[in-house]
């Protein structure tokens, strides 16, 4: 069972699969760093005021904006 | 004579771009800015066997040929446009070994342009700690250009990599294509036909892609192309995305074979560190930690040699004035050129220990994780997460900080920061607040614990900082910017720093310190100089009048040339300029001496202490003392004390908030590449506070 749902809504330390972006900017920025749909991605940790998230994929650590990450959308595995 | 020829460098951020670079050139190098745009251009001439001296530039790091910032947009220019200055001959891609993968796509996209491309491949010791290496050989077969192993940090592969770069440009060899165009961008270029002239089909469809943001394309030109794009229904975006899948599709699966995995990884370092550095409470703690040692180094550290390069100064100006002969000329070197020099000289170690701290912090990879941390605060003020570190450097000095913008690659989030910072308090405030809180309250403990004048001191600087982000806001409302601001940044793996690069970075932001903004402080200084030196009608008949006059009155030796001195000041340009301002400044509390003062002290605020303590005839800078003379001081027309607790409170309100720092805005002036800025943030801040003495002054006289 996957539930659809955006970045931004996962929990510290779940992960999940990128689906598609709904933002162009956000995808084509994301993309060439290297994450595609089909990426499974973790969240490590969210500031304070969870204004930002920090992720992890296969082969790349970054870290995003909350509205960034809410264009991500992904499925909870 | 053929034209030199030219390499550049190209790689993702984080590729290890920047050691290879210092390998390749060490002190040669010469940093600049690409033309129109304040971003580092880094350039230098290097020699090559058999071809001879080459141009070698190395272009911002960027993950494609789809930027998101103007940094990445230079590399577009320059890889673009066939007529540009740096237009290659050959490019050296620079790819971090563990992240193959992702790399790769810039590279597809060089290859594609058909430009002659050597590929070094960097950091291989760091892809082997994690139990991987690549088949260069396979890699080889697969991309049919060069490849070199190399590491920038030691220097290994450097050489093979030269005899390469020698070989390539000799006899060129091509890749093979990564990406075929559809038909729609076929038919899109081909009915463009006439825009183009020798560029190759990728090349085309890439100016397609970003006609709007090319400055070499013509005005004719975008139009033509933007009239054909709507005519097909182009739709850019989509088919950037679409290629770039398309890209990763044709080279992903085939580069998983060219890694052998020999072991599995030790658990990761920097995800142990990780836990720490970027813990919601425990990570801003750190930081705090870390720039309160910054703070420090910078603050009290550097005044060490600080003070040693302004006694030398003093010295060599001090042993010119009695050896020399009494002369015009003796005076502008002692008391013009020396002065100005020396405040050149004074900033160099404030900005080699704060870019000796930043530029670590960024070799380490901690720089990233700090724009993580503050990010989101920062940017609801319209600045960025690096903005952070600017602006609390800014409280010991606003030269180095204002230069330390240059890490902020959104144009609008950096400019916000740079125009405020100045509001941060810096050192240099604090003799004029020291002489000026005691006419506000006496010193006494409160609550048994904290020194009355203290928690003053602590409201000023409170009040810079308020003032720094509330000005930011107004400056986030009305800047217009068409860049979108966006944090998505690589966290790259904490390493040991390359000492190499962190030397580098010192020794050019010094060296282009003293070159630019250094040539502004010089010419104002000398200026500042002239004004209180000279002035209508000084002469030897005055001075002598003056000194009889001091010695009727029973002074000293000594005191009859403080005396002297005084008298020259208020005749001078610079007296004759407080006299003229004085209706100006009479509303805030101030007299024309004060003026004077003001005048002079653009040249630094603590130069404020050394005019006063002239004009005033006190002969020392003790603090102490001036504040004993001050306070015993009678305006002539009035019969009351000069310095009241109203005109105190102006004042200090005055120093909080005026731009009185001529090299603060060399130095603005040197980050924005034009004088609208300076100008525009000298107003701005001058007008806060003379409103905010004037309000002061008004309510509590």
């Amino acid at each position: 069972v996957s539930s659809i749902i955006s970045l931004s809504d996962l929990n510290v330390g779940e992960r999940a699969r990128v689906i598609s972006f709904k933002n162009n900017f956000e995808a084509s920025r994301l993309m060439t760093m290297g994450i595609l749909p089909g990426e499974v991605i973790k969240v490590v940790q969210k500031t304070i005021l969870g204004t930002s998230l920090f992720i992890q994929s296969e082969n790349l650590r970054f870290a995003l904006r909350k509205k960034e990450a809410a264009s991500i959308i992904v499925s909870k595995e | 004579l053929s034209k030199k020829k030219t390499i550049v460098l190209v790689g993702n951020p984080n590729s290890g771009k920047t050691s290879l670079f210092n390998q390749l050139t060490g002190l040669r190098q010469k940093v600049g800015n690409f033309p129109g745009v304040t971003v580092e251009r880094k350039l230098a001439n290097i020699h090559l066997e058999q071809i001879g001296e080459v141009k070698l530039i190395d272009l911002p790091g960027t993950y494609s040929l789809y930027p998101t910032s103007m940094e990445e947009n230079v590399v577009l220019d320059t890889l673009l446009n066939n007529q540009h200055e740096d237009k290659p001959n050959l490019v050296v891609y620079v790819l971090d070994s563990s992240s193959l993968e992702n790399h790769f796509l810039l590279l597809s996209q060089l290859c594609d342009l058909q430009l002659n491309v050597v590929l070094a491949l960097n950091m291989s010791d760091v892809l082997q700690g994690k139990g991987k290496s690549i088949d260069v050989n396979k890699l080889s077969e697969y991309l049919k250009i060069p490849i070199v192993k190399i590491n920038g940090r030691t220097g290994e592969g450097v050489d093979s990599l030269k005899e390469l770069m020698v070989n390539q440009i000799v006899n060129p060899s091509f890749s093979n294509t990564f990406y075929e165009l559809n038909n729609q961008e076929k038919k899109l270029i081909q009915s463009l036909d006439s825009v183009f002239e020798n560029e190759n089909d990728y090349q085309k469809l890439l100016i397609v892609q970003h006609s709007k943001h090319l400055n070499f394309l013509s005005g004719d030109k975008k139009i033509i192309i933007e009239k054909f794009v709507n005519e097909i229904y182009f739709k850019r975006i989509d088919a950037q995305l679409e290629e770039i899948m398309k890209r990763f599709q044709s080279f992903s699966f085939k580069l998983k074979g060219f890694i052998n995995q020999h072991k599995t990884p030790d658990s990761n370092f920097s995800d142990r560190l990780d836990y720490w550095l970027i813990h919601p409470f425990v990570g801003p703690f750190i930081f705090f930690f870390l720039m309160l040692f910054t703070f420090q180094a910078i603050f009290s550290w550097a005044t060490i040699p600080m003070d040693w390069i302004d006694e030398s100064f003093a010295f060599l100006a001090g042993f010119l004035s009695d050896n020399l002969p009494e002369s015009v000329l003796t005076n502008l070197i002692t008391e013009g050129i020396l002065p100005g020099l020396s405040g050149i000289a004074m900033f160099v170690p404030q900005i080699f220990i704060l870019f000796f701290i930043i530029s670590m912090f960024e070799e380490i990879g901690y720089m990233s994780r700090a724009v993580y941390l503050f990010d989101g605060i920062m940017q609801r003020f319209g600045m960025n997460g690096r903005s952070i570190v600017t602006l609390i450097s800014g409280g010991a000095c606003a030269v180095p900080a204002i230069m330390s913008t240059r890490i902020i690659s959104n144009w609008k989030e950096r400019l916000i920061t740079i125009m405020v910072t100045p509001l941060i308090s810096c050192s240099a405030r604090i003799p004029v607040f020291a002489i000026l809180v005691a006419f506000l309250i006496p010193s006494f403990k409160v609550f048994y614990v904290f020194n009355s004048q203290g928690l003053i001191f602590m409201g000023l600087y409170l009040l810079g900082i308020i003032s720094a982000l509330l000005s930011a806001l107004v400056f986030k409302k009305i800047l217009k910017s068409e860049e979108t601001s966006y944090l998505m940044i690589e966290m790259p793996d904490y390493k040991i720093p390359d000492w190499k690069n962190v030397f580098f970075n010192v020794w050019n932001k010094v060296k282009s310190f003293i070159l630019v903004a250094g040539k502004v402080i010089f010419f104002i200084s000398i200026v500042l100089w002239f004004l209180a030196s000279y002035g209508g009608n000084f002469n030897e008949e005055k001075a002598e009048k003056y000194q009889t006059e001091a010695q009727q009155m029973g002074l000293d030796e000594e005191a009859v040339d403080v005396f002297v001195n005084s008298k020259k000041l208020e005749y001078s340009y610079a007296g004759q300029m407080g006299k003229l301002i004085e209706p100006a400044i009479e509303p805030l509390g101030f007299d024309w001496k004060i003026g004077i003062a003001l005048i002079t002290s653009f040249a630094a605020r603590e130069v404020f202490v050394g005019t006063m303590s002239t004009l005033y005839s006190i002969g020392n800078d003790n603090p102490q003392t001036i504040r004993e003379k001050l306070k015993n001081e009678v305006n002539p027309k009035t019969g009351k004390p000069v310095f009241t607790f109203a005109v105190a409170l102006s004042l200090l309100l005055f120093y909080v908030f005026a731009l009185q720092c001529m090299s603060t805005l060399a130095v603005v002036y040197k980050e924005t590449q034009s004088l609208k800025w300076p100008v525009i943030q000298f107003v701005y801040m001058g007008a806060m506070a003379y409103f905010a003495s004037l309000i002061a002054y008004q309510l509590f006289k």
